[in-house]
């Protein structure tokens, strides 16, 4: 698979670090709002909107964004002429590798970022998508 | 109707990449039905068998959740006009605590025990206990939980091995002596267990960061030795509605209990006063059998695996002794008190507060508060003998302390003694105290001065001091 992204802009991703320490210890979540679909054209990261976890497991192993956000999310999104490219969360005190529970309720098609949080501070950032395999594989720029 | 259906974009290619299509329906449900007429993949992808949206797929007519709209999607009418939203449920999480090969290899007399199995082995991996102290109880309880394999092991402690302490202290080798505990200790452990996470709090526990540190772990395991720590430790338990596992010893005497707040008492419904000050030796003065803490600290260890694993009775509530010497149990039930003040129903302390001025310690004695003149220093004491000044010295230490190591030339009358004894002596005579280190001492100075004894000092380090500085041919205990 050959999904791609341009290059996270650097406030995007100071933001995204942000959010996932201010979270930890338990799992940060949010959606990512930019353009295109990885293949035919790479994957902008315009913006990202901090999402509450509304999983009603444990939050330091287990995120769900509440459907009423997303809602919201995918409303904004399409009056700035943009889309809900994907979404990223957090990895509490855990490599940024995804599990097999991401990756069953991931979808084909979105863009994910993982970032590592341990003790307090963000360290890896994964980019993954669903390869036609079904298995994660990483998005290159 | 006509009907606008948004298309998030995972959905796309399943209907050429298009953002949206327009189908005719009546209800949500026919137009979702019409939607997935589009493509067999899409169909197979939204729908179960039964034809019913599946539960990872949202539908929002405007801002509301189709599903909260209706019994069921067929039940729910749309009009001209309405947009129908897509909305694919996200949700995801960090991965499961797993076990290598090696890892089922070393537990696997754990793994076959019915209490325990692969799931309560994943459990311990997944737990995280701080130990306070890294010492006699904190030895045999460190080994033990690292060996158990609990994930991770926070070590506070804030001193250097000495060679008084390897006499129980098993976690250290004789080429510890000097170091810092929790480095020694961490590596002790690492080599014991290297599947697991041993983190150090080189630090003195104090109100100010007890909080945060306690934050951090799932359970909290006392193995400290002075009063003002065991209620910060306590307290801040209760504060934060973690479990306490707590040990003491004594001599030949060893205590445990679990004081859980949640579900019994906590220290302070047993103690919500700490003895007066001098009426509880610390080690160094009153002494331990070695084996003796490893018994206590091993129990200890127990206790937290069983609050790990949900086994067997815990004690709480219960107050458990142990009488090395006549080798017996006793255990003690003890309830939760509704007045205790910070447990109770009115807690007064809702934060932590300053535990040295509770306990009222300024060490047995404090040195500063007695001023200058009353101190003599050992090179002072012994310029002045070989100058030829006329005192009594008096050793007020007990007598198996004397047999170790003595100041020569002084006489001796253990401090229990002192007050029925002071008759033996002129209180007109210049007379210099000491005791092993200067606790003792300090106390039979004030003694004496009470007594009419004007000119009474204290020797300031003891014996101890003496041997180090003076006379480094005598033994130091």
């Amino acid at each position: 698979m050959s999904a791609t992204l341009v290059p996270l802009p650097a406030a995007v991703e100071t933001q995204l670090r942000r959010h996932c320490e201010a979270e930890y210890p338990h799992e940060a979540c949010g959606a990512l709002i930019g353009t295109g679909d990885g293949e035919n054209q790479p994957w902008l990261v315009e913006e990202i909107r901090p999402a509450p976890n509304a999983h009603t497991d444990d939050h330091k192993r287990r995120y769900l964004i509440p459907p009423d956000f997303q809602m919201q999310v995918e409303k904004y999104a399409r009056e700035t002429d943009r889309d809900v490219v994907g979404f990223y969360h957090s990895h509490p005190d855990h490599p940024a590798d995804p599990s097999e529970y991401d990756r069953t309720h991931a979808w084909p098609g979105y863009l994910y970022l993982i970032c590592a949080v341990r003790k307090g501070v963000s360290a890896e950032l994964q980019k993954l998508a669903i390869a036609p395999t079904g298995f994660f594989c990483q998005v290159g720029t | 109707m006509s009907v606008k259906i948004l298309i998030p974009t995972p959905l796309r290619r399943f209907v050429d990449g298009a953002k949206s299509v327009e189908v005719e329906a009546a209800t949500v449900e026919a137009a979702l039905a019409a939607l997935a007429e589009r493509s067999a993949d899409l169909r197979k992808q939204i729908f179960d068998d039964a034809g019913h949206l599946r539960n990872f797929v949202n539908v929002f007519l405007g801002d509301r959740n189709a599903r909260e709209l209706g019994a069921s999607l067929a039940e729910v009418p749309v009009r001209d006009g309405d947009v129908l939203v897509l909305i694919p449920a996200i949700a995801g999480g960090a991965p499961e605590v797993k076990l290598s090969r090696e890892e089922i290899l070393r537990y696997s007399r754990h793994l076959i025990i019915p209490e325990v199995t692969i799931e309560g082995q994943k459990r311990l991996k997944a737990s995280k206990v701080l130990c306070i102290g890294a010492g006699g109880l904190g030895s045999p309880l460190t080994l033990y939980l690292a060996a158990a394999g609990v994930g991770r092991i926070g070590v506070v402690d804030f001193d250097t091995v000495d060679l008084t302490n390897i006499q129980r202290q098993i976690l250290y080798s004789t080429g510890d002596v000097g170091r810092p505990k929790v480095e020694a200790a961490r590596e002790r452990l690492e080599a014991l267990n290297p599947n697991i996470e041993i983190v150090t709090h080189s630090m003195h526990l104090a109100s100010w960061n007890v909080m945060d540190l306690f934050g951090a772990y799932d359970i909290i395991a006392d193995g400290t030795d002075n009063f003002p720590t065991r209620y910060l430790v306590n307290d801040a338990c209760v504060l934060l509605r973690k479990p306490n596992v707590y040990a003491s010893i004594f001599r030949f005497e060893g205590q445990v209990s679990v004081f859980d707040a949640a579900r019994g008492p906590c220290y302070r419904c047993l103690f919500p006063e700490p003895p007066p000050p001098g009426l509880s030796p610390s080690c160094a003065e009153g002494g331990v059998l070695g084996v003796l803490p490893g018994i206590i600290g091993s129990l200890q260890a127990l206790e937290v695996l069983k609050l790990i694993l949900g086994v067997g009775e815990p004690l709480i509530g219960r107050f458990v002794t142990f009488d090395g010497l006549d080798f017996k149990f006793r255990e003690l039930s003890i309830a939760k008190n509704k007045e205790c003040a910070v447990c109770g129903t009115s807690p007064t302390v809702t934060a932590p507060v300053d535990y040295e001025a509770f306990c009222q310690v300024r060490g047995a004695a404090s040195e500063a508060d007695l001023g200058q003149a009353t101190l003599i220093s050992v090179e002072d004491l012994h310029q002045r003998r070989d100058a030829g000044e006329q005192f009594r010295l008096l050793d007020v230490r007990e007598p198996h302390e004397r047999k170790i190591v003595s100041i020569p030339d002084s006489i001796h009358t253990p401090f229990d003694e002192l007050p029925s004894r002071l008759h033996e002596f002129d209180s007109a005579d210049q007379f210099v105290v000491y005791c092993h280190k200067t606790g003792r001492s300090l106390d039979a100075w004030r003694l004496l001065r009470k007594a009419g004894f004007g000119n009474a000092y204290v020797l300031s380090g003891g014996v101890d001091a003496w041997a180090q500085r003076i006379d480094p041919t005598l033994p130091r205990y």
